[in-house]
């Protein structure tokens, strides 16, 4: 799993969802405040797509943080300002960047939170497709 | 122009800022979520024009300002200049948007269909009375069905077809897949009628850090367009199709979704992260790019204008669109003139400035009042 994949289920997840996974890590490793969750902003950047060039479109509100996880960093960056979530991402980043037999499982974790966010949103997305349209040209 | 300042008024200005107070207060305090939950297209509005994406913030803003708009963008515009910058994201790509609508008015028939998604297009604008009567028991109601849906959902049970699906009769299972398209536009530059340029990788210009100056750079152009207010943006779009400038557009495609946002990983610079996902519409409008005079007939292709912005807000992209593709047309009406067009629609500026009228200007009137008197006694 790509670091955009974890970082964007995460993202999605609630406060205890991302603390469960933390929770364990804790429980078992030496963990370091390394910068403090604070806010920050960050622009977001688009290509418009007529002459693709680039420009901003606004700023997020988002949270940082930075730990270590017995010695191995990890980061955070995530929209809003739930620091305590941002803190748990980050704890999960540095788990995830050392530990090499002990991922698995908490890859496993985040992958059925995944599974958990799709099933959530395919209720919407069928709402959705039944208002699919396909107009008549009178006369066609 | 010359300033006198004043002083004074500190008792009365106190006395105001607590009225303040005592005119927000109601008897039903709204909370925060409430707002952010039941005023999703103002709340959007606010962050567009803030260009602050934040819903708590803006819902929050809102309740503090008794849901005046040019409070709320002040209060968010003042809050962001707070806080530090520490990323700038990758470009997002909203070729991959996770859409909730998609309308194309060029094409009947595009690949992966039209969705009309959540629109007021097709109401028929007919007050509700019955939200007057919509009461906290029935609001919990409709949470327990709901809550009892997705229960049903997770544990596989399967539910009696509720309503007649879609307005097309769609008679096959309706998949659950989330919906990406692509665009409508690569299918015209695939025909060579729309020209496809190479990627352009220059830098923004930041018109948030830099002041602007003419001609401006498109970058700027388009950040000024996403901030603007959506009543501005909307005039000079409409004064554009009246005739009052020279564009008409057809919207090619207009997409509303979620679009991730990721910023480099700082250790290791072939990585990224997702910091999450935000709510866009994006609009692409098609005009001929010469006359349909005989000299120009030979050389005319399509061009378009381009909006996007923060949120759910349909009219203010598609006035966006119009704006852009204005400023590309060489004449001499208001939407044309980027001075005018981009020094105009800030939401903040235009009610700050407005605003200042109330403040003081004893000595400046009595300048001129002293002027018209003496022209009075010569």
């Amino acid at each position: 799993m790509k670091k955009r994949e974890v970082s964007g289920i995460l993202a999605q997840a609630s406060r205890d969802e991302v603390g469960q996974i933390a929770g364990s890590i804790k429980e078992r490793c030496q963990i370091r405040i390394v910068k403090q969750p604070q806010k920050t902003l960050v622009m977001v950047k688009a290509r418009e797509s007529i002459q693709k060039s680039l420009f901003y479109l606004g700023e997020v509100l988002a949270t940082e943080c930075m730990v270590t996880v017995n010695g191995m960093k990890g980061i955070s960056v995530m929209a809003g300002d739930d620091f305590e979530k941002v803190t748990d991402a980050a704890i999960i980043d540095g788990f995830l960047n050392g530990q090499e037999n002990e991922k698995a499982q908490v890859l496993q974790e985040i992958k059925s939170l995944s599974e958990k966010q799709r099933a959530r949103r395919e209720k919407l997305n069928k709402e959705l497709k039944k208002s699919k349209v396909n107009f008549n040209v009178m006369g066609e | 122009m010359a300033y006198v300042a004043v002083t004074g008024g500190k008792e009365a200005i106190e006395q105001s800022l607590k009225l303040l107070e005592i005119f927000r207060k109601s008897e039903e305090d709204l909370s925060v979520k409430c707002i952010r939950e039941n005023m999703g297209l103002l709340i959007d509005k606010i962050m567009s024009e803030a260009g602050f994406y934040s819903e708590e913030y803006a819902a929050l803003a809102l309740k503090q300002c008794e849901g005046s708009v040019e409070e709320a963008v002040f209060l968010l515009r003042a809050y962001r200049s707070t806080l530090p910058r520490n990323y700038y994201s990758n470009a997002i790509d909203t070729a991959d948007m996770r859409l909730i609508q998609r309308i194309s008015a060029a094409f009947k028939d595009i690949p992966g269909g039209q969705i009309l998604g959540p629109t007021y297009d097709y109401s028929h604008r007919l007050l509700d009375f019955s939200l007057a009567e919509e009461s906290q028991v029935e609001e919990s109601r409709g949470e327990e069905s709901q809550v009892k849906e997705s229960q049903a959902e997770e544990t596989g049970e399967q539910k009696e077809t509720s309503g007649t699906p879609g307005a097309e009769g769609l008679a096959e299972e309706v998949s659950g897949e989330d919906i990406r398209c692509q665009r409508v536009t690569d299918l015209l530059k695939a025909e060579h009628v729309l020209e496809d340029v190479p990627q352009d990788d220059t830098p923004p210009f930041d018109v948030t850090s830099n002041l602007i100056t003419f001609p401006a750079p498109r970058s700027a152009r388009l950040q000024t367009f996403a901030r603007s207010d959506a009543g501005f943006l909307g005039g000079v779009a409409y004064s554009s199709m009246r005739g009052y400038g020279a564009v008409h557009p057809t919207v090619s495609e207009l997409r509303c979704g979620y679009v991730e946002v990721c910023v480099p990983y700082v250790m290791d610079e072939g990585e990224e992260i997702c910091i999450g996902e935000i709510l866009v519409t994006e609009v692409e409008a098609l005009v001929p790019s010469h006359t349909e005079s005989e000299e120009e007939f030979d050389k005319m292709t399509l061009s378009g204008g381009y909006g996007l912005i923060f949120g759910r807000n349909e009219n203010k992209a598609i006035a966006m669109s119009i704006a852009d593709a204005s400023l590309e047309k060489p004449g001499d009406t208001p939407s044309q003139d980027e001075e005018f067009v981009l020094t105009h629609g800030d939401c903040l500026e235009m009610s700050g400035f407005i605003s200042h009228l109330k403040l003081p200007h004893y000595v400046t009137f009595q300048s001129k009042l002293d002027r018209v008197r003496t022209k009075e006694e010569v």
